[in-house]
C-alpha cells in the first residue's frame, strides 16, 4: 500500500498540474450540472444530482440536459461505451445545437508536457456516474471523476454487496472483472481505512473505482460472494491493515510470517517494526527478540518527502511565512 | 457493444459463411439454418444456444415480472424496464439469429442471453436490497477529502 | 490534519460478532478450551523442549495479558486472532522457531532501576 499511497499523491500531484496549468475545471462545472469543483479543483463530484442547486441553476440556463453531452454520432464512433445509456438518455437531450464539445482554451497550442483532455470520455463517465447514482441511491454518497477520467464511487460500507453485485450483473455495467483490491490508512479520519475495489467491464472496454471506509473494530462485508478474485485481496487487507472481513470463506495470514504481530501498512506501524531476527547457537534455532532502536530512529510523520506540489495542498503555511517575514522586516 | 467483442463475432461470421455476399443474399435463411451452420460461440464455457428466441423471450419475460414488484418511480426499474423492452421487441421482430445480434449489438447471442440471466438474478436482489431508498448515512465531514 | 467529525459517532457500532460481553466471553472460553487441549499435541508434534504443563501455564498467561479488555468488538478482534494463530499451531503450519517465540528464552530482561540503566547505556 505504500505504492498506492504514492501513486495516489504523485496522481494528486499531477492532477493539480494538469488543473492549473490549463484551467480546465472551469470548463467542465459549466458544462456538466450537477458536478461541483473538489477541494483542490482538480475533482468534480457528483452528490444527489437531482438535488442540486447547481443543477437547478444550469436547467434554468440551459434548459433539460446539458450542454456539453457528446452528440451521438461521436459517442458511436469513439466505440459505445456507455452508448447505451447515452441513448437512454438522448430523449433528455436539449436542443442538439448545444451539444457541441466546448473546446478548451480554443487555438492555443497543445502543450506536450501536460496530458490530453479527452472531453468525450469524460462526459460519457459523467454521465454513467450520474446513472449509477440515480439506481443506487441508498449506497452511494459521491460520485466524482477525476482528472485522468477515472469514475469513482464513493459508498457506504453497508452497500458494498449491493453495488458490486448491481456493477457486475447490471446489462448497462457489466464490471465483471475485479482488477484489484486493496486499502489506504488515513489515521485522521474517523473511520481510518479506505478500501477500494478496482473493477473492469471487458463489455464496455471501461474501468470504475468503488471506495468504500472503515475503522480497526467495524467489520466489512466480504466481496468474495461477488468476485472470487476478492479472497487473496481480502487475505492481503486483514493481514496489512487488520481490516476484518465478514463471512470471507478463509481469512488468514498471507504475507506475514506465523507469530508475526500487528499490521506493517498502518500508519502508526513504526518502520523498523516491533522485533527483529537472528540464528541463536544455543537453542539451535531462530529466535526474534525486540528491535533495540533508539527513539529518534522510530519517528514517522505524514509529511510526504516527496511534496513537490504544495500549490495544491489547502497550504495556508506559505502565507504565514510570508507574514512572519514581513515582520522581521519590520523590525 | 465492447470493442473486445466486435472483431471476434466478425471473424466468426466470416469463418461460418466463407463469401459474405452469399451470406446477405440468403438473408431469409431459417433459424434452423443459422442453427447448423454455427458449432460454437468460440468462448469457454458457453454453449450455442439451442433456441436462443424462445430463452431470450422467457428470461425477459421473467424480468419485466419481477420489475413489477419495484416500485414505479425506481431509477432502476425505469432502466431496465427499458433496455429490456428495447431488446424485447427486437426478439420479437427479429427471426434471424445472425441479424438479431448485429442488431442487439451486445456481443453473441449466447452472451445476450448470459446477460438477460444475470439481469433477472439482480433484478431479484434488487428488491430485498431496496437500493432505491434515501441514502443510509452520511460519511463523516472529512471521509472523502483528498489531499489531506 | 484536524480530526473532524468525532461528535458524529453513531451511538450503535456494527458488532463483529457478540452483541455483549457475555457472548464475547464466551466466545474467550471456547477458544481458551482448544488451547487448552491442543498443548500436548502440539508439545508432541513440535517436539518441543517443555513440559504440557508449562504449556498450559503459558496459554493461560497469554490470556490474561488481555484480562482487561472489556469492549466486546475488541475481545472478537482478540479472539479472531487467537483463532488463526490455534490454526496455524494445528496445521504445523508453524515450525518449532515460531512456537518457542511465546517463551522468550533467550531475551534478556530489560534493567529496571536506574542504576542497572545506567550501566546498560545505550537504550533510553
Amino acid at each position: 500500500m505504500w505504492a498506492a499511497a504514492a501513486r495516489g499523491l504523485a496522481r494528486a500531484a499531477l492532477r493539480g498540474e494538469a488543473a492549473g496549468a490549463r484551467g480546465l475545471h472551469r470548463g467542465c462545472t459549466g458544462a456538466v450540472p450537477g458536478l461541483r469543483a473538489g477541494p483542490g479543483g482538480w475533482r468534480w463530484s457528483v452528490r444527489r444530482v437531482r438535488f442540486s442547486p447547481q443543477l437547478a441553476r444550469h436547467r434554468r440556463r440551459h434548459g433539460p440536459g446539458w450542454r456539453g453531452a457528446p452528440p451521438r454520432t461521436l459517442a458511436v464512433s469513439t466505440g459505445p461505451v456507455w452508448g447505451r445509456g447515452a441513448s437512454l438518455r438522448a430523449g433528455v437531450r436539449g436542443d442538439p445545437r448545444r451539444s457541441v464539445v466546448p473546446l478548451p482554451a480554443g487555438g492555443r497550442a497543445p502543450n506536450p508536457t501536460v496530458r490530453p483532455k479527452n472531453e468525450v470520455e469524460h462526459k460519457q463517465l459523467c454521465a454513467f456516474g450520474e446513472y449509477v447514482a440515480e439506481i443506487l441511491p441508498k449506497y452511494i454518497q459521491q460520485v466524482q471523476v477525476t482528472c485522468f477520467n477515472e469514475l469513482e464511487l464513493l459508498i457506504h460500507p453497508d452497500g458494498i454487496i449491493p453495488v458490486l453485485t448491481f456493477l457486475r450483473d447490471h446489462t448497462n455495467a457489466q464490471f465483471k472483472s475485479l482488477a484489484d483490491l486493496t486499502a489506504v490508512d488515513v489515521p485522521s479520519r474517523q473511520y481510518r481505512f479506505e478500501i477500494v475495489y478496482n473493477l473492469l467491464s471487458l463489455r464496455f472496454n471501461s474501468r470504475i473505482r468503488v471506495k468504500t471506509y472503515t475503522d480497526e473494530l467495524t467489520p466489512v462485508d466480504s466481496a468474495v460472494p461477488v468476485h472470487k478474485a476478492a479472497n487473496w485481496y481480502e487475505r492481503e487487507v486483514w493481514d496489512m491493515y487488520g481490516v476484518f472481513f465478514a463471512n470471507h470463506p478463509d481469512l488468514r495470514r498471507i504475507l506475514t510470517d506465523y507469530g508475526f504481530e500487528g499490521h506493517p501498512f498502518r500508519k502508526d506501524f513504526p518502520l523498523s517494526g516491533y522485533v527483529e531476527v537472528r540464528y541463536d547457537d544455543e537453542v539451535k534455532r531462530v529466535v526474534a527478540e525486540p528491535v533495540e532502536l533508539a527513539q529518534e530512529f522510530r519517528k514517522f510523520d505524514l509529511n510526504s518527502p516527496w511534496e513537490a506540489f504544495p500549490a495544491y495542498r489547502p497550504a495556508p503555511e506559505p502565507l504565514k511565512i510570508e507574514a512572519g517575514a514581513k515582520k522581521e522586516d519590520a523590525k | 457493444m465492447g470493442t473486445a467483442a466486435a472483431p471476434a463475432s466478425g471473424w466468426l461470421r466470416r469463418m461460418r459463411n466463407p463469401a459474405p455476399s452469399a451470406a446477405s443474399s440468403e438473408g431469409a435463411a431459417s433459424v434452423a439454418m443459422a442453427g447448423a451452420l454455427r458449432k460454437t460461440t468460440g468462448l469457454v464455457g458457453l454453449a450455442v444456444a439451442e433456441n436462443p428466441h424462445e430463452r431470450l423471450r422467457i428470461l425477459y419475460t421473467k424480468i419485466l415480472g419481477v420489475l413489477q414488484n419495484i416500485p414505479k418511480d425506481a431509477a432502476y426499474r425505469k432502466y431496465t424496464e427499458q433496455i429490456v423492452n428495447e431488446r424485447f421487441d427486437l426478439v420479437k421482430k427479429e427471426t434471424d439469429v445472425q441479424k438479431l445480434q448485429d442488431k442487439l449489438n451486445s456481443g453473441q447471442i449466447e452472451e445476450v442471453i448470459v446477460q438477460a440471466e444475470n439481469e433477472l438474478s439482480l433484478a431479484r436482489k434488487m428488491i430485498q436490497w431496496k437500493p432505491w431508498e434515501p441514502l443510509v448515512e452520511e460519511p463523516p465531514s472529512d471521509q472523502w477529502r483528498w489531499p489531506i | 490534519m484536524a480530526v473532524a467529525g468525532k461528535g458524529v459517532v453513531s451511538a450503535a457500532v456494527k458488532p463483529i460478532f457478540s452483541r455483549d460481553l457475555g457472548e464475547a466471553k464466551r466466545r474467550v472460553r471456547e477458544l481458551y478450551r482448544a488451547w487448552y487441549r491442543e498443548v500436548p499435541n502440539t508439545v508432541h508434534l513440535y517436539q518441543l523442549d517443555i513440559t504440557v504443563k508449562q504449556g498450559r501455564n503459558k496459554v493461560r498467561e497469554m490470556f490474561m495479558k488481555n484480562a482487561h479488555v472489556t469492549d466486546p468488538r475488541v475481545i472478537d478482534m482478540l479472539v479472531i486472532k487467537g483463532k488463526m494463530e490455534l490454526q496455524e499451531t494445528i496445521h504445523v503450519w508453524k515450525q518449532r522457531t515460531h512456537v518457542m517465540r511465546y517463551f522468550h528464552e533467550t531475551e534478556t530482561p530489560q534493567p529496571k532501576d536506574f542504576l542497572s540503566r545506567f550501566y546498560a547505556g545505550h537504550n533510553p
